[in-house]
């Protein structure tokens, strides 16, 4: 007589598939009359499930079989989903990172072509004007009026584009002549969050590596700083304090940025400060944030 | 004379990003616009998640599918392929699936779950149906226990008892239990679709030692997870 451990035994491979065909009839046959083993195939057969889903809901993307892809697109053209054809449809990873390339071309074309970015730093805000930036430098005793209701405008010295960081100050609604394509801004305004500003310089700051960045697959809803903001603010005046009156260098933190996860629905991101619902799901630790001081000149 | 530091007043430029310095966000990347089919468009489709390329595709804009096909397809074709054993078979249903989506993506809610919990779950399904239409077909010499499986479905995370992230983190936890042996056959076999013989092939062990460290540790996930889960599914069987 057979014991009944040999049926858990087959039971278990029956749910995975790693039965020979003798086995398999056994088994058939003894759970027709034993509830045990139907129940323990039922199980079995859930944890096939839990198995497989659990990897698949972890794994990050793999490979497929060649030209998959462009075969599903044809048979979903044929079946009338109004898709493009298999050799347009979509961009492949080359035609994503030259559609990249040629953005960051066009905005880098742009930055050295003109001014385009005005800071009033008398508010405390970035203004965004259509104006054009008369870049005269100014005599120092002019500098040292900066705050006395005269306004002043930041000349771009690096590679850096800056733009309105407050959107409720921006009373057009239109994107300023120079700015960022959308999915940039996103990352340049988040960057922005230690930015402060004085009559002579005004701290600004820009991910090191945007391009890197922005072909990440998923564009990040969330991003949060690992550097403190106070620490920001402290290391910029020891800066400025030890450069006298020469234009700062730059500062750099060594310290990476997170990636979250997007806020419940309804609630507006800013207010979606609750630890335990933003679990990080990207934290770039080794790229370090780069942050320029942007020379102030009075018009 | 004082020094210029001195006379530097700062101010914060963002008032609201002063106020949140540590959740600094943008909507931007959840708004969901028709994306056209420009190259910026498709471009920007691509940055999106996956709740706001359902909710595009909702919207009827169907080119979301070929980004959502792009991101997700692979996941799905390892586990058809791991269920039907057959490459082209495993393509064919993934395909369908993800046609299938396109004409059922309204009875996805973002409100009950994310995308992908969804996606394979719906997949799952489809492809345990794609298995059992096989068999009838005699594509499978048999399966006598297809009987039993109407029991497990519809597939929902509330007939598993867990959700997706809940018992991904589980099946983890409990793997790591596992003896390295019996770990490793279970990840050769459902991970990498390989068969008992295949993976003897691999380590060098005999099919029959193979067979027997599957059972075991299927065995030990089997306890762990039912300690959790019987009085459920007591509640479904009866």
């Amino acid at each position: 007589m057979v014991n009944h451990d040999y049926f858990d035994f087959l039971c278990a491979l029956a749910a995975s598939d790693e039965l020979t065909e003798p086995e398999r009839v056994e088994l058939h046959d003894h759970s027709l009359k034993c509830v045990s083993c139907r129940n323990r195939i039922l199980e079995m057969t859930r944890m096939n499930a839990y198995l497989l889903l659990s990897h698949a809901f972890t794994r990050r993307r793999g490979r497929l079989p060649e030209g998959m892809r462009e075969r599903f697109i044809a048979r979903a053209i044929e079946q009338g989903v109004p898709l493009k054809s298999p050799a347009t449809a979509g961009l492949g990873a080359l035609g994503l990172a030259s559609a990249l390339f040629i953005i960051l071309l066009v905005t880098a074309g742009a930055i050295r072509s003109g001014p385009f970015s005005i800071t009033v730093a008398d508010n405390g805000h970035f203004d965004t004007g259509s104006k054009p930036l008369h870049a005269t430098k100014p005599a120092l005793s002019d500098l040292r009026q900066g705050s006395g209701g005269r306004r002043s405008y930041a000349k771009p010295k690096s590679v850096l584009v800056q733009r309105n960081l407050d959107p409720s100050t921006n009373s057009h609604g239109k994107k300023p002549r120079g700015a960022l394509p959308d999915h940039l801004d996103i990352f340049q305004n988040h960057y922005f969050s230690g930015g402060l500003s004085s009559p002579h310089y005004t701290l600004a700051t820009m991910p090191v590596d945007v391009g890197r960045l922005s072909s990440l697959p998923y564009m990040p809803s969330r991003l949060r700083l690992a550097v403190p903001p106070a620490l920001i603010r402290d290391s910029a005046l020891q800066l400025l304090a030890d450069s006298g009156q020469s234009t700062p260098q730059l500062m750099i933190f060594p310290s990476g940025f997170t990636f979250a996860t997007p806020p419940p629905p309804g609630m507006h991101p800013a207010l979606d400060n609750d630890p335990s619902r933003m679990p990080s799901i990207l934290e770039l630790r080794g790229t370090p944030l780069k942050f320029h001081f942007v020379e102030n000149v009075t018009q | 004379m004082s020094s210029r530091i001195a006379r530097l007043v700062f101010s914060a430029v963002t008032p609201r990003a002063a106020d949140f310095p540590d959740a600094c966000v943008s909507d931007a990347a959840t708004e969901v616009t028709p994306a056209g089919l420009s190259p910026l468009g498709l471009l920007r489709q691509r940055f999106l998640t996956d709740e706001a390329l359902a909710r595009v595709l909702q919207g009827g804009n169907a080119e979301a599918l070929t980004v959502l096909f792009e991101r997700h397809a692979s996941s799905l074709f390892r586990v058809a392929r791991r269920i039907l054993r057959n490459e082209a078979e495993a393509e064919d249903a993934v395909q369908q699936i993800f046609l299938d989506v396109f004409r059922s993506i309204q009875q996805f809610d973002p409100e009950k779950g994310g995308f992908k919990a969804w996606l394979l779950l719906f997949a799952y399904q489809r492809i345990s149906n794609c298995r059992r239409s096989l068999t009838a077909n005699r594509f499978f010499d048999s399966d006598p226990f297809d009987e039993l499986l109407p029991a497990v479905f519809p597939l929902t995370e509330r007939s598993l008892g867990y959700s997706l992230p809940e018992m991904s983190l589980l099946v983890e936890q409990v793997m790591s239990t596992l003896r390295p042996r019996q770990r490793r056959t279970i990840e050769l076999i459902y991970y990498e679709g390989l068969t008992a013989e295949e993976v003897s092939k691999r380590t060098g062990e005999t099919v029959r030692v193979v067979r027997h460290n599957l059972y075991r540790g299927l065995e030990k996930l089997r306890k762990a997870f039912w300690g959790n889960v019987s009085s459920a599914l007591k509640g479904e069987s009866r």
